[in-house]
């Protein structure tokens, strides 16, 4: 018998209540574990992006707490002393609906007490919440839940290579420049600048455009971080909701924000820790993951294909979930159980060897061949071979050493190919990059041959332009900086709309094909190319998803295990 | 037909008082009517089990004329005086109640739409008091609005006049069912009794109905904890439970006491003395006689849907009395105050005042609510034959 009380004071009940609001905009379950040193809920999201945790201290959060196990070790023991449980977050939020502000004074909560008894021979088990509220008024709750194993995102901070940290606001006011609409976030560095673009991927039906994309991209100086040491040109994409939502709990607590990340298509994580709370958010990255897995063959096309990949959390709710169902259900070709999709305590690093050991393309084909598209262009093998590489390459992204030793030893060499394609089918693979996926091969391929010029890095042009942009107004955005340190936003708030927030030029972005952009610096990750990834759960057109059908074996979604290993 | 004019001619000059008092019962399609020389008496009910009344009082009507139809019985003068003793001689009928409302708020959408939406995110039923220049009680002063019934059988019209707009609706009457019998409520086998600001109902119930449960539980009991528990049960997640109790008097002193005063400073002018008794911090009047063969606690169960149907007037009212007979039929008496500009006086508004305004009005609707019966069967086999 497992039995845990505790009870907070109103400063708490509210730090609590932000807390389960915050959980709440990445799933519908909370997953509550109560250990003796912390209370933990977390939330991992239904695509296994994105999870969040909040670790309340028993000792500096709670008013008082107790975790008692049953006396009669044996068992319990083994288990240790915990207490882990799901419920549903509607439940639980409209528990403390309403009932955290001062709308009534003379019965406003004094107390909060909760608790639960579990046991073999507890005919009910329930997790009972006792508001105490003035006037001898006392509201209470007794809330089903589920007794589950709980998963948790792995993150290993100690391979994390780049680090920022920033005061919430300052991301805050970056992210009121983005568009309520868009879905991705793109951050890299360069310079002394730091540059946050915001993007949705054009999907189109037919000729109907379905999503127009927009990028807006705002650049801050480094020196507002509290310390900046991450890569220049490292470019992690992640899900702007997630990271909205991230951002608008930070503020409450005025906390200063840490991120850590190895590089992009591993998780970032997001941290900070006051009055007693560890919080820590892991989101999946999207981005090129660095061409280290790419294997030594010439062929550009697994490289592009590469950079599709990253299919974010959004990316395909339908065909992920029919995905990776079957892939439960089927005996799954050997690569499969070691995706961390299956939530099995298998943590991805060990795995890595043997990954690599059976990688070679051997699975995918009488999977995919489910998916053969009705237009079953002539790229098609090229794809397939293509997808099992990339599938490969998937299960090889979570080894983040490799590309840190030679990441530019292959960066040059993709790069320098490029406009060695002499061939139409090469071109028209580095189209698809370039387009949504919801389009016919076909229509890309002519589409293609009508635009004269390799199209990879238009859209990118377009983002460097802006980044010149931002250069000219350079004084600007120092004063800005300035202004914020003043934690007056209000001022300015002005200066910085001005300058920063731009939409890329429409034509590049709507039409690709429009200019052949080799510049200099172009770099490794072209932002764009991640782009088409995640639309399709929208798309009209399931045959056009083919393509990408593989992208039901990303690794985008987070390592888990059930098991966790605290961060610090 | 009668010479003597018509039967029924009333004119108020705020409307909004006639649609708030409405407006708690405005669960239900059709509504009742029956005027009497005292008032108009407004009765929904929804599947016999749910029964509201709203009483429009004369004083609420600057004038008020009732000539009770003579004619119709056919018996001449003499009927007069008996119909007044009687009182089944009055006129009574069916009208549609929605678009007796609609008809009301015709000239103060605004208002209308702008206390709804503060209801939603707060308890404070429109505190309207000049929010805005529109809403200023000059602007209500032209305001008039007119019953007219001019014999049995004809359409209640009402007229409202503002400032030279007129706006006329005829209602058409339909004749009341034969079996409209209200709900039996026992006056004389009240078990329970429970006086206390409305507020605190209305937290509690929607509080609870946060949950979505099926069935409401009351129980209450006079000698032992918890005195005085709603608790709703049948929701898909979670049960939940409201219960007031005695305040804890340790952990806030003096604050409480001022609260304490402020609650019971109206009627009983009760002491902190009296206080030592058993009874809810929060209610000014408790009186729990079960009868014995329920043991100490009353405890009845109630569909919780019905309850909430009585959720407008318990924002609207400032005090509650909460009833119960021995057959464990509730009886919700809402009274709903309002002062001189026609406002909603809320227990929220500073209670002195309330006191200092004469001109204050105060009305009353009734909600009565049939139990659900439990397994035992306590009880219940006679109800049922009182209801059929």
């Amino acid at each position: 018998m497992t039995s845990l009380s505790f009870s907070l004071l109103p400063g708490s009940l509210l730090r609590l209540h932000e807390a389960l609001v915050c959980l709440a905009k990445f799933s519908d379950t909370v997953s509550i574990e109560a250990e003796p040193e912390f209370l933990r809920l977390s939330a991992l999201n239904s695509s296994k992006t994105a999870y969040s945790a909040f670790a309340f201290d028993s000792y500096a959060f709670f008013e008082n707490y107790d975790l008692s196990a049953d006396r009669n070790a044996g068992r319990s023991r083994s288990r240790g002393e915990k207490f882990s449980c799901q419920v549903y977050l509607k439940a639980l939020l409209s528990v403390f609906k309403g009932r955290t502000g001062g709308r009534d004074k003379d019965t406003a909560v004094e107390r909060c007490e909760f608790e639960v008894h579990e046991g073999l021979d507890e005919t009910e088990c329930r997790l009972v919440i006792k508001m105490i509220c003035g006037l001898g008024v006392i509201r209470s709750y007794k809330l089903t839940y589920e007794s589950t194993a709980i998963q948790h995102a792995i993150f290993d901070r100690s391979t994390a290579i780049n680090e920022w940290s920033i005061e919430p606001k300052f991301l805050k006011e970056i992210t009121d420049h983005f568009s309520p609409s868009a879905e991705q976030l793109d951050i890299y560095s360069e310079n002394t600048k730091v540059i946050f673009t915001s993007f949705t991927a054009k999907i189109t039906h037919g000729k109907e455009v379905l999503k127009q994309p927009v990028h807006t991209s705002v650049a801050i100086d480094k020196a507002d971080f509290e310390q900046f040491m991450a890569n220049d040109g490292v470019h992690v994409a992640i899900s702007l909701k997630d990271f909205r939502a991230v951002i608008a709990h930070a503020e409450t607590a005025r906390i200063m924000i840490t991120a850590l990340y190895t590089r992009p298509c591993r998780p970032l994580q997001l941290a900070y820790d006051f009055e007693g709370i560890r919080t820590e958010f892991t989101l999946m990255t999207t981005g090129d993951p660095g061409p280290e897995d790419v294997p030594t063959s010439s062929r550009p096309v697994p490289q592009l294909s590469a950079r599709q990949t990253p299919a974010p959390a959004p990316t395909s709710q339908a065909s992920n979930s029919a995905n990776s169902a079957s892939s439960r259900q089927m005996p799954p070709p050997r690569v499969r159980p070691i995706r961390p999709l299956t939530g099995t305590a298998s943590r991805p690093e060990p795995v890595e060897p043997s990954t690599q050991a059976t990688a070679p393309p051997t699975s995918s084909l009488k999977f995919d061949s489910l998916f053969v598209p009705a237009d079953d262009d002539r790229q098609w093998d090229v794809a397939e071979d293509d997808e099992a590489e990339a599938e490969a390459e998937d299960m090889l992204g979570w080894d983040a050493s490799a590309d840190l030793d030679n990441p530019d030893s292959l960066g040059p060499r993709l790069r320098d190919s490029e406009p060695s394609f002499g061939n139409q089918m090469d071109i028209s693979h580095q189209d698809a990059m370039g387009i949504p996926p919801t389009q016919r091969m076909s229509q890309v391929c002519q589409r293609h041959v009508a635009g004269s010029s390799p199209l990879t890095h238009c859209s990118f042009m377009g983002l460097d332009f802006l980044t010149e942009d931002r250069f000219d107004q350079l004084p600007h955005l120092d004063l800005r900086a300035k202004g914020m340190r003043h934690t007056n936003p209000i001022k300015t708030q002005d200066p910085k709309t001005q300058l920063v927030a731009q939409p890329a030029p429409t034509p590049t972005a709507s039409n690709p094909v429009s200019g052949r952009g080799t510049g200099p610096h172009t770099p490794l990750i072209l932002p764009c190319a991640s782009i088409p990834g995640p639309q399709f759960p929208c798309s009209p057109q399931p045959k056009a998803t083919t393509l990408r059908s593989s992208n039901r074996a990303r690794t985008c979604s987070l390592p888990t295990a059930t098991c966790f290993t605290p961060c610090k | 037909m009668s010479e003597t004019g018509p039967i029924f001619t009333a004119v108020s000059s705020n409307a909004h008082q006639l649609y708030t008092l409405l407006h708690c019962i405005g669960f239900a399609q059709n509504a009742t009517v029956q005027i009497t020389p005292e008032g108009i008496r407004f009765s929904v009910e929804e599947g016999r089990v749910v029964q509201g009344l709203a009483f429009l009082d004369k004083p609420l009507f600057t004038t008020y004329t009732f000539n009770p139809p003579t004619t119709s019985i056919g018996e001449g003068d003499l009927s007069t005086g008996d119909a007044e003793s009687d009182g089944s001689n009055y006129p009574c009928f069916v009208v549609s109640l929605s678009a007796l409302l609609e008809t009301l708020k015709i000239f103060n959408v605004g208002e209308s739409t702008t206390a709804s939406a503060s209801r939603a995110g707060s308890v404070q039923p429109q505190t309207v008091s000049a929010s805005s220049a529109f809403n200023a009680p000059a602007l209500l002063l032209n305001r008039s609005c007119t019953f007219h019934y001019p014999r049995l059988g004809s359409p209640l019209s009402i007229t409202l006049a503002e400032t030279g707009v007129k706006t006329t609706c005829e209602l058409t009457t339909y004749e009341p069912d034969e079996g409209d019998v209200e709900i039996p409520f026992q006056r004389d086998g009240i078990i329970m009794k429970i006086i206390m600001r409305s507020a605190w109902l209305y937290n509690a119930i929607t509080e609870l109905g946060s949950t979505s449960p099926g069935i409401l539980k009351i129980s209450a009991s006079a000698n032992e904890e918890p005195f005085f528990t709603l608790s709703g049960s049948g929701g898909p997640f979670s049960q939940s439970s409201v219960e007031f109790s005695i305040e804890d008097t340790q952990n806030n002193g003096t604050q409480a006491d001022s609260h304490r005063k402020i609650l019971t400073n109206d009627g009983t002018s009760r002491s902190r003395a009296t206080r030592t008794k058993l009874a809810p911090t929060v209610t000014e009047t408790f009186l729990i006689s079960p009868p014995s063969s329920m043991g100490d606690r009353i405890k009845q169960d109630y569909r919780f849907s019905f309850i909430h149907k009585a959720a407008r007037a318990m924002a609207a009212a400032n005090k509650v009395s909460i009833r119960g007979d021995r057959q464990g039929v509730l009886s919700l008496q809402f009274m709903i105050e309002f002062d001189t500009n026609g406002h909603v006086v809320t227990s929220n508004s500073t209670r002195s005042q309330v006191r200092d305004n004469p001109g204050s009005t105060v009305s009353f609707v009734d909600f009565r609510f049939v139990p659900l019966l439990d397994e035992d069967g306590l009880g219940g086999d006679a109800m049922l034959d009182d209801i059929g």
